[in-house]
């Protein structure tokens, strides 16, 4: 299976269970869970299903393309289900069949994962699923988010698509991924990558990081002042990214970098209150 | 009579928690039972990462009936002179529900008194346990819980279904959302979804069919038999760590091996990287031939043979992709130097108050230096001890610790290796975290054994400073086990020196810091972890840990011979009739201030004797202290048991003149002050007393 239709046959399986076929966050974001549609779409009482692709960067991860499964730049799949249904479990093995993994000739495990986000404030308890000794996906009973406890329970199940079609394809590396017929996953991405790699790891402009950090927590600060909830989250992430890059550069000390994190979160924070105050506290008058 | 199984499905739950969780349905099951009065023969737990299984053998019928007696009003006040009820009796009788002939009259400590008997027939036991069931699994205390559902429940992970049969009859009960039922679920991809139970034998035999391997010890038999096959096939040896065995035990339903192979060109790794490697990331387990490793490992699958080696060339491909992973860090850290890197220590907070992890260091240096000259270690010696501590730490610094942080200290010993650094150094490098754990290995190297002792005592002694000390279950410096690894080093190396003062001597380390606990507080906090391992660990009398702690003595090497040859003689008539005797010194001294004395103002021949007696003995103890000989002392402090009592006998210790009454009590003194050489024998429990 090419890699494209296997994100093709995650839309349709996710579409088939009555979720809302988002598309990508067009911010930078280390996870599918910063796309608003999970971030807020967990906050509140109402119920929300949800499923997209969403572009990641993990700067750190970079490997300069050296590495068979390690990258700076992939593709999540990202699923919501609010509330969390009971065969969830049963759901996701089901998409993994319809994605053509047989799942008696595979090993397929849910390992133990705790997940925490310290940034978005946020926590839940599961599994990373494990497909012949590979992590092919993380599965969360989403506890908190933005430091509120969540009720009703969303589940949350991020797909990690590359390495599922490694598996399919029977291929070594990433970059030896067919993407359709006519072009491999390497052709389309690794000069990005590791040029990405080098941007991250050596060119990133350090004090332009630190002063666009702070302009960016300026802003989320100022706009959640003025009750502009989704244009300040946009900045947020803006700052967690900002983060990101500054730790591949080794630009924070070890206690600084708790300090980052906690800068982060405060406004993860107050986005989240900012919008449960404004979207979930009366839903009576929502719905009116 | 017949046997009563459980079945609570959960979605996996973490390996760890697995058997603990089985454990604790099983005895909350017991306690519950008990309280209800329904007998059984036996009970046992099984887990397996997608159930806990209960099984109570030859379970009752029925409750057993109870008699209740009730205490009612006294027999004087329940019946008149002629023996007739009163209205008391009446009333109390009534209130009971029992006739008023039938009240009983009993004798108690109080007097006699009216009682009520009350038969409480037992109700069948399909009917007590529906009742039982939820409360027993109330009692589950996961070690982290979480919602799932509005039930408003919290489990380690989502419970999905129970089973709960008695004999052959389903016994219907709920538990949050979930309703029993008779049915079980299979191995996920090896049996049935759904399966029927419809008795106890039957739910056994198809949860085998159906692909479970529900023993625990049956799983780990077919773990360590794949092990030997393995290593036989492949002529290595598989690393068998036991949490990694339990583990793989706990964590699958049905463990079948695979063994896989990784290229030769990744064996230019250090072996415990490649080790760790495995292990931490895989879970698999790695084999060595001699002191290599070999490039083989066993996974676990979760299923049937991997006939068409589907799983083994997912596996290797893993584990390619881990250890290629492993080099990149390898080479990235091998850039700069142990030494190099040290000095970015400066910049890695230790604790806000205790400064960096280079002032830490620089602390070390002079506890190692203070060790060093106290175990009259070779100048070359202590040139060693030096430099391992000024690198030990700088690996906190390296991708492979940031990587796999349960190899801090072995990755700095293998890099101080690689970088020339001479064997004491990097050999002590390698263990100076020893023992993180208690059963832990201790270092073998002097070098090691110092940094691990400057290591601890400068983590310890500087929080407990601080006010840092543990509550409860809140340590999060780990204090108690590295107090306790101190001590061990201590007892188990020999070291003969008092850790009190060298405390002291360098308490001035520390007063940088604003506020500080007295000195005392860190000498109370050894100490009482010296009772603790000495109790637990060395599995001493917990009256001669009481009677050697006493003492307050910082040197525990000492603490522990002097334990020892306590507890040789411990129950030994002689040696308790010592004890009585000593304790009639201890006693008379409590609250007194004994100053000095004059032995030219004794006046009776039983104080000549004691003190004459005394001076003997003290000879002896003074040339036998040096090597510790504390069977010897007792032996010598043994002579003063006659002189004591007859001392006690004959002379008025507490006479009215002051200055005898002082003169006396200043023997007395220094008499105790011989005994607690060995320690306060006043603390040992004699039978009798």
């Amino acid at each position: 299976m090419n890699f494209q239709d296997l994100l093709l046959k995650l839309q349709e399986f996710w579409r088939a269970q009555g979720c809302v076929l988002e598309q990508p966050f067009d911010v930078e974001v280390g996870a599918g869970t910063f796309h608003p549609a999970t971030f807020f779409g967990v906050l509140g009482p109402k119920p929300w299903k949800v499923a997209y692709v969403q572009p990641s960067r993990r700067p750190t991860d970079g490997r300069y393309g050296d590495n068979p499964i390690r990258m700076q730049f992939y593709y999540q799949y990202q699923v919501i289900l609010k509330p969390s249904p009971d065969d969830v479990q049963d759901l996701y093995l089901q998409s993994l069949e319809e994605l053509g993994i047989d799942l008696a000739k595979h090993d397929v495990r849910f390992e133990k994962d705790d997940w925490k986000s310290p940034t978005l404030g946020a926590s839940g308890l599961g599994w990373q699923v494990v497909l012949d000794g590979l992590e092919i996906s993380q599965f969360t009973y989403f506890q908190q988010m933005g430091g509120f406890e969540l009720d009703p329970i969303s589940c949350e199940l991020t797909y990690g698509t590359e390495r599922i079609a490694m598996v399919l394809q029977g291929v070594e590396t990433v970059w030896d991924l067919r993407w359709n017929d006519d072009h491999t996953y390497g052709e389309l991405k690794l000069p990005q990558e590791r040029e990405g790699c080098r941007y991250n790891f050596e060119a990133a402009d350090v004090s332009m990081l630190l002063a666009l950090f702070e302009m960016h927590e300026r802003e989320c600060k100022r706009l959640v002042g003025e009750g502009l909830v989704f244009p300040a989250y946009e900045h947020c992430a803006k700052c967690s990214h900002l983060f990101n890059l500054l730790d591949a550069r080794r630009a924070i000390s070890t206690t600084e970098r708790e300090r980052f994190i906690r800068r982060v979160q405060d406004l993860a924070r107050a986005c989240a209150k900012a919008y449960v105050e404004r979207y979930c506290e009366q839903p009576a008058e929502v719905a009116a | 009579m017949q046997d009563f199984l459980l079945e609570v499905g959960v979605e996996e739950i973490p390996p760890r928690e697995a058997p603990r969780l089985a454990e604790q349905l099983r005895l909350a099951a017991e306690e519950l039972l008990r309280q209800e009065r329904l007998d059984f023969e036996a009970t046992v737990a099984h887990h397996t990462p997608r159930r806990l299984v209960l099984l109570v053998k030859g379970l009752a019928e029925e409750q057993r009936a109870a008699q209740e007696e009730i205490r009612g009003p006294s027999k004087r006040v329940a019946f008149d002179e002629e023996g007739n009820p009163t209205k008391a009796a009446l009333g109390f009788a009534r209130s009971r529900g029992v006739a008023v002939e039938d009240l009983v009259v009993k004798a108690t400590d109080e007097g006699e008194y009216v009682f009520a008997v009350k038969e409480t027939p037992g109700r069948p036991t399909p009917e007590v346990l529906p009742e039982l069931l939820p409360r027993a699994l109330k009692q589950l205390a996961p070690s982290e819980t979480m919602r799932w559902d509005d039930s408003g429940l919290r489990f380690i992970r989502p419970i999905r279904w129970l089973l709960a049969l008695y004999g052959e009859e389903p016994i219907p009960f709920a538990y949050g959302r979930v309703a029993s039922a008779p049915r079980t679920r299979g191995h996920r991809f090896l049996g049935r979804a759904e399966i029927p139970v419809s008795s106890v034998p039957q739910y056994f035999e198809a949860l085998r069919e159906n692909g479970v391997l529900l023993d625990p010890e049956e799983r780990r038999a077919r773990i360590e038999e794949a092990l030997r096959e393995a290593s036989q096939r492949i002529k290595a040896h598989p690393l068998r760590r036991e949490d990694l065995l339990q583990e793989i035990t706990n964590n699958l339903e049905h463990p079948t091996p695979v063994l896989g192979e990784f290229s030769k060109d990744f064996l230019e790794l250090p072996r415990e990287i490649i080790e760790t490697t495995l292990i931490e990331h895989q879970k698999f387990v790695p084999f060595s031939v001699g002191e290599k490793a070999a490039p083989y490992f066993v996974g676990f699958r979760d299923g049937p043979e991997d006939r068409d080696g589907t799983v083994r060339r997912g596996y290797e491909r893993v584990v390619r992709a881990r250890l290629t992973d492993s080099v990149f860090f390898f080479h990235e850290d091998r850039k700069l130097s142990l030494a190099e890197r040290a000095q970015g220590l400066k910049a890695v907070i230790f604790q806000e108050q205790l400064g960096t992890i280079w002032d830490k260091v620089e602390r070390m240096r002079r506890f190692g230096a203070a060790i060093a000259e106290r175990l009259a270690l070779t100048e070359e010696e202590r040139e060693a001890v030096d430099r391992t501590i000024y690198l030990c730490k700088a690996d906190l610094l390296t991708a492979m610790v940031g990587e796999f942080p349960d190899l801090e200290g072995i990755v700095g010993g293998i890099y101080a290796r690689l970088d020339g650094e001479p064997e004491p150094v990097w050999k002590g490098i390698y263990e100076h975290y020893l023992p993180k754990a208690a059963g832990d290995p201790l270092p073998q190297s002097p070098t090691g054994l110092v940094a691990s002792l400057a290591d601890k005592l400068d983590t310890v002694v500087g929080s407990l400073l601080l006010g840092e000390e543990p509550t409860g279950s809140r340590d999060p410096f780990g204090l108690r086990r590295k107090a306790n690894g101190v001590i061990r080093l201590a007892m188990e190396k020999e070291l003969d020196l008092d850790f009190f003062e060298l405390i002291r001597e360098l308490e001035g380390l520390y007063a940088f810091l604003r506020r500080r606990e007295p000195l005392e507080r860190v000498e109370g906090f050894f100490l009482e972890r010296l009772a603790a391992e000495l109790r637990d660990d060395y599995n001493v009398a917990y009256d001669v840990v009481n009677a050697v702690v006493a003492v307050r003595d910082g040197n525990f090497y000492r603490a522990y011979k002097r334990a020892r040859s306590l507890e040789a003689i411990r129950g030994e008539a002689e040696f308790e009739a010592l004890v009585l005797a000593f304790s009639r010194v201890a006693n008379i001294l409590k609250g007194q201030t004994a100053r000095s004395f004059d032995p030219q103002r004794f006046q009776d021949d039983a104080e000549r004797d004691l003190w004459r007696a005394y001076l003997k003995a003290e000879g002896h103890i003074k040339k036998l202290l040096p090597s510790g000989d504390y069977d010897g002392i007792l032996e010598r402090l043994r002579t003063l048991k006659d002189p004591i009592d007859r001392f006690f006998d004959e002379v008025l210790v507490m006479a009215p003149d002051p200055l005898l009454r002082q003169n006396r009590l200043g023997l007395l003194a220094k008499v105790r002050e011989l005994f607690l050489t060995v320690g306060d024998l006043s603390q040992i429990v004699v039978e009798g007393e």
